[in-house]
């Protein structure tokens, strides 16, 4: 669902989850939370892959990706600048998680030189042909979602939490549910499974190749999003990660879109 | 052009000793396009345009240089030749706002298909006539944020460019009869008017969310002529261009409600002018400066996600008023039409679209139809092909009726990298 989340991964410390009694879906994810916090802000370069129905490789877009963390002085934002292929560069989409956990979507459009708000209702498009949601690509507030641990298991050969999602009532979600894979050891999201209202699983992303970025905060450098609907695949890659490099809300303002 | 591309090797110097980035890009086209109607008095009936544009950007910290040089050629008309970069800026910006100057192409309203806030640039008519596209213009351009939900702009435009207009030799060569006397366009010897006034524009932009209001006020020449009848010095009669000053006050006003987005964009525009304009014959009421004029577009769009599993279906609609009537005086498009369109992007693996549109003229019997397919062949290799059906009402001194037989139907194929 929320970027963020697919990035809760990338973003957590080495960690060794001590053995608890019963954790339950809310305590584990508050955990993973409390690891993920302190990174202040990330960029990176992105490589977003667009691949056909039988895996070939259809379409290639490059990005600069920007995250502010959401904290209590600062609303969360992420802003994607696109910077290939030539009739794309210059697209860009921001997102802001505000207090209350309403959020916010802008896409600036460089061919017309207009920013366009993208409400609530139209969030279940994909952004740019990708089989990312526009809601996929929203930083994520974990207090807006209640928790059900539903099962202990084993998933790539590691022992793995499966926590189902539901957003609060007053969130406007395109997805019903949401099942998290993370992993107990490092409490890192291996793996998402999205279904619809009507409970049916319409995508599954996969999160691969973490690492620790300043000894501190773990991120996956690849994230696959299989759409289970049309059978096509979106294949992100991150580069260059760097965080803390003292960026601020206006670095990332609506009103800096275009420039 | 040139002194752009002699800039090239520098910024790739600079780009490695301060860390700074440079990036090129270009889009290049070819495009066949084909009248169906011979008009007779005519002879080009198609035209075959080659267009590339580059665009060269310099960026280091809040410096940003950005320049797109382009060249278009059409094999049929020498007159389509365009060798002038679309945009040359050097900017400068930080969390306050930026400054940029150079030649810019700015962005005033949000109305489609015709925007009549959008009159700080000239639309290159020679080039294309139906789809004129917007010429940059020498301008210093200042915006100061205000939080995050205002921004203030200003923008000053020293020097004025006559807009390209049809020449004699091409289909959409104004010519027409005064009485029984014919006439025709003369470019050369126009009749410049208001044109050394300076262009000014201001513009404050407040988002209440969910409204977006901007207001805009704008004095200096109109970027399309009025036209006058002359004498010609071999006893022909001509119509002559004139540009004529404006002040115009205008407002945009954007709203979300729910998928809907709704939008409204009016344009108050009082001409003035230097000079008496009338013409040297009689014709129409003797003047030739265009009355003051009220424009208004009040316009919707919706997007509709997923339908049939991955197409997004993308549906537009506008109604465009003008407050003074069609005559050649008023030359002016869209006084009194509607305007819709349907748009499906099916997002599949070779990205094939498909765009229909229709403008009905509310007054007359006017009626245009749009439709053009996109598709890509291989990576950024794209294919186009489409089509426009006019039907002209008899008799009026509109844009569309002015000229008979303008159905065309036009292919396409570019490439970016």
């Amino acid at each position: 669902m929320r970027f963020y989340i697919l990035l809760i991964p990338i973003i957590l410390f080495t960690f060794s989850l001590e053995a608890q009694e019963k954790p339950t879906g809310f305590s584990i994810i508050q955990k993973q939370h409390e690891l993920s916090k302190g990174f202040s802000d990330l960029s990176a370069d992105g490589t977003m892959l667009l691949k056909t129905k039988n895996g070939s490789l259809d379409t290639t877009r490059k990005f600069n990706y920007v995250e502010l963390e959401n904290t209590e002085s600062n609303e969360g934002r992420l802003r994607i600048t696109i910077n290939y292929p030539p009739e794309l560069d210059g697209t860009q989409l921001l997102s802001i998680t505000q207090k209350d956990n309403s959020s916010e979507q802008y896409l600036y459009l460089p061919a017309i030189k207009q920013t366009k708000k993208i409400v609530s209702q139209s969030r279940g498009g994909r952004f740019l042909g990708s089989e990312f949601f526009f809601e996929d690509l929203i930083p994520y507030s974990w207090k807006a979602y209640d928790y059900t641990l539903i099962i202990e298991t084993n998933y790539n050969n590691k022992p793995c939490y499966v926590i189902e999602l539901k957003p609060h009532s007053n969130i406007q979600s395109h997805y019903g549910r949401i099942l998290y894979t993370i992993e107990k050891e490092r409490l890192i999201t291996l793996k998402m499974d999205f279904y619809s209202a009507k409970s049916e699983l319409i995508k599954v992303a996969h999160f691969e190749e973490h690492t620790l970025v300043n000894n501190a905060f773990w991120r996956p450098l690849k994230v696959t999003m299989l759409n289970k609907t049309n059978g096509r695949a979106t294949e992100l890659k991150l580069t260059n990660l760097q965080i803390k490099k003292g960026l601020t809300p206006q670095d990332l303002s609506v009103m800096k879109l275009g420039q | 052009m040139r002194k752009s591309i002699f800039m090239l090797p520098v910024l790739l110097l600079l780009s490695g000793s301060l860390g700074a980035k440079v990036k090129i890009s270009n889009h290049t086209s070819f495009e066949t396009r084909h009248f169906v109607f011979d008009r007779n008095q005519h002879p080009i009936n198609h035209s075959e345009t080659f267009e590339t544009e580059f665009d060269i950007e310099y960026k280091n910290n809040n410096w940003q240089f950005s320049v797109k040089p382009r060249f278009a050629v059409d094999a049929v008309n020498i007159d389509r030749l365009r060798y002038i970069p679309n945009e040359a800026v050097i900017h400068f910006g930080d969390n306050w706002g930026f400054i940029e100057a150079g030649l810019l192409i700015h962005k005033w309203g949000n109305s489609p298909l015709y925007n009549p806030l959008d009159v700080l640039n000239r639309h290159d008519l020679e080039f294309n006539f139906f789809e004129a596209p917007a010429l940059s213009e020498l301008s210093l351009h200042l915006r100061k944020f205000f939080g995050e939900r205002t921004f203030f702009d200003f923008v000053i435009e020293p020097l004025f460019i006559k807009t390209p207009l049809p020449e004699l030799n091409t289909r959409f060569n104004i010519q027409g009869r005064a009485g029984f006397i014919p006439f025709s366009l003369d470019d050369q010897i126009s009749a410049l008017g208001n044109s050394k006034e300076v262009s000014i524009g201001v513009s404050l932009k407040q988002e209440f969310d969910p409204l977006n209001l901007t207001l805009y006020y704008f004095h200096g020449p109109d970027k399309t002529p009025g036209f006058q009848l002359t004498i010609d010095n071999t006893g022909a009669l001509r119509l002559t261009p004139f540009y004529y000053v404006i002040d115009m006050l205008g407002s945009s006003i954007a709203a979300n409600l729910g998928q809907w987005h709704l939008n409204l964009d009016v344009a108050a525009k009082i001409t003035k002018s230097n000079g008496p304009f009338a013409h040297v014959v009689a014709y129409e009421d003797g003047f030739a400066l265009p009355k003051s004029y009220l424009q208004y577009v009040p316009s919707f769009d919706r997007t509709f996600t997923g339908l049939m599993g991955n197409t997004d279906l993308t549906i537009m609609g506008a109604y465009y008023g003008d407050t003074e009537g069609a005559s050649l005086k008023n030359f002016r498009p869209f006084q009194n039409d509607l305007f819709a369109s349907i748009r499906a992007d099916f997002n599949d693996t070779h990205q094939n679209t498909l765009n229909l549109g229709l403008t009905k003229d509310l007054s007359n019997t006017e009626l245009a139809i749009m439709a053009e397919w996109q598709m890509r062949l291989y990576r950024e290799l794209k294919i186009a092909a489409g089509g426009i059906y006019v039907h002209q009402a008899q008799n009026l001194n509109t844009p569309i009726s002015f000229f008979d037989n303008n159905s065309q139907v036009y292919t396409k194929i570019s490439y970016s990298f």
